[in-house]
């Protein structure tokens, strides 16, 4: 792979894409058909080109109606215990959509760990028993 | 693709791996380390404060044995209202007085993470403490936006849950917020509060930061005077903002954050289902 990265102008579309939509919720929380349309645009570009996301700018955009999720304007935060386990249960408020996260305090996301970097790539070396969040791509392949 | 397996005898070491470029997010929200100084003295504050109160939940352990339960009504020497709390479950034969022990400053405070959430979504609050020792971090990660866009001061402790859970007579306390309401912790919040450092989310207030973690292109700056001045004169007092003076007068200029991108690398041991029958017919 080389050093460049590809579409990086998609990339940087994207991210100009995200940070207007907070600044827009910033300006006018009221506003947010505003947001829910960079978000939007956001997504579908995305899927256009196909460029992954990080989960933790996924998590802030609603998957049904595409609107921009912070905490106190556009969705509520609870945590809340369900069979047994404790989620965090995040609801947007524009379509009453819910997301659902575990509280596991073993549980790390891959991307956020540190050995899911390129720069950090070790040869060898144990890696822990992680399930993927979103994979995009599944890979029919059989297990290793 | 990826990783060519070895098939019988010639084994191609032809390792090839994918790496995924993903976007990630231009924001780093993340709570500030608070000095131990003040951590100590916000600590301490807490607790003679408490102590000096006697707030303190009496509560049943149902698995436990009761005399702990007994034990604990010995000690308590107060002589305060005390509510009893229905609780369903309960089949004790013991008449004893559960609940908190001083019901007014309960009220004044906000004990828990949706107690704090709710009563920040309504305004409630002048100060949220948090616990550092939450996990996963994401429970009290969105804390910190609600309460930068309410204009609260709120504050990451490192052993909060540890120093008053106990002191509550609760199992933990990972957030703590104080309402407007409170008269018994006035002067407490108002001796934590300067020493709480400020959140800073780039997109609230706007103020120009400068991210240059794994930053692959230079940061753009793009001038939103014109459209930040009209929109703060003519903005209406809305519930949901804290709107502060100073605002109006800056010209705030939101900086466009840098571009920032993870070079992913696959997980080997991603769990991943069983191939069907059409790929073993092709191999």
């Amino acid at each position: 792979m080389s050093a460049q990265v590809k579409d990086k102008e998609a990339f940087q579309r994207l991210s100009f894409l995200y940070q207007a939509a907070h600044c827009v919720l910033a300006q006018n929380p009221e506003n947010q058909e505003l947001a829910r349309f960079y978000c939007h645009m956001q997504r579908s570009i995305s899927r256009r080109l196909v460029l992954r996301q990080d989960p933790s700018v996924k998590r802030t955009i609603c998957k049904f109606c595409s609107s921009l999720l912070v905490p106190g304007i556009s969705s509520t935060v609870r945590q809340r215990r369900c069979s047994g386990r404790r989620w965090s249960v995040i609801r947007c408020l524009c379509c009453g959509q819910t997301k659902r996260f575990p509280s596991n305090p073993a549980y790390k996301l891959w991307a956020e760990q540190p050995e899911a970097l390129l720069e950090n790539q070790p040869q060898t070396g144990e890696r822990r028993q992680v399930p993927r969040r979103s994979p995009q791509h599944i890979r029919p392949k059989p297990p290793l | 693709m990826p990783i060519v397996q070895a098939r019988g005898g010639s084994v191609r070491k032809a390792k090839k791996i994918t790496v995924k470029t993903s976007l990630n997010n231009p924001y780093i929200i993340k709570w500030h380390t608070l000095e131990r100084d003040d951590m100590h003295f916000i600590l301490q504050t807490l607790e003679e404060r408490i102590k000096h109160i006697g707030l303190k939940k009496i509560e049943t352990r149902r698995r436990k044995k009761r005399s702990v339960a007994k034990r604990q009504i010995k000690e308590k020497c107060d002589a305060s209202d005390c509510s009893v709390l229905p609780k369903e479950k309960e089949i004790d034969h013991i008449q004893q007085e559960q609940g908190w022990t001083d019901l007014n400053v309960r009220k004044q405070l906000a004990i828990g993470i949706n107690e704090v959430t709710r009563s920040l979504e309504k305004n409630e609050l002048l100060l949220v403490l948090v616990c550092k020792s939450a996990k996963p971090t994401m429970i009290t990660m969105h804390l910190i936006q609600l309460s930068a866009s309410r204009a609260v001061p709120a504050g990451q402790v490192p052993r909060l849950s540890e120093s008053i859970a106990p002191m509550l007579g609760l199992t933990s306390v990972l957030a703590l917020g104080f309402k407007k309401n409170s008269d018994t912790f006035t002067e407490v919040v108002e001796a934590i509060i300067p020493r709480i450092p400020s959140l800073d989310v780039p997109w609230i207030h706007h103020r120009s930061e400068q991210h240059t973690a794994e930053a692959y292109t230079d940061p753009l700056e793009i001038q939103d005077t014109e459209l930040m001045e009209t929109s703060a004169e003519e903005f209406p007092q809305s519930h949901k903002w804290k709107r502060t003076e100073r605002n109006k007068s800056d010209s705030s200029n939101v900086t466009l954050q840098a571009l920032r991108i993870k070079k992913l690398v696959p997980n080997p041991n991603k769990i991943r289902k069983p191939p069907k029958n059409k790929k073993a017919a092709s191999k």
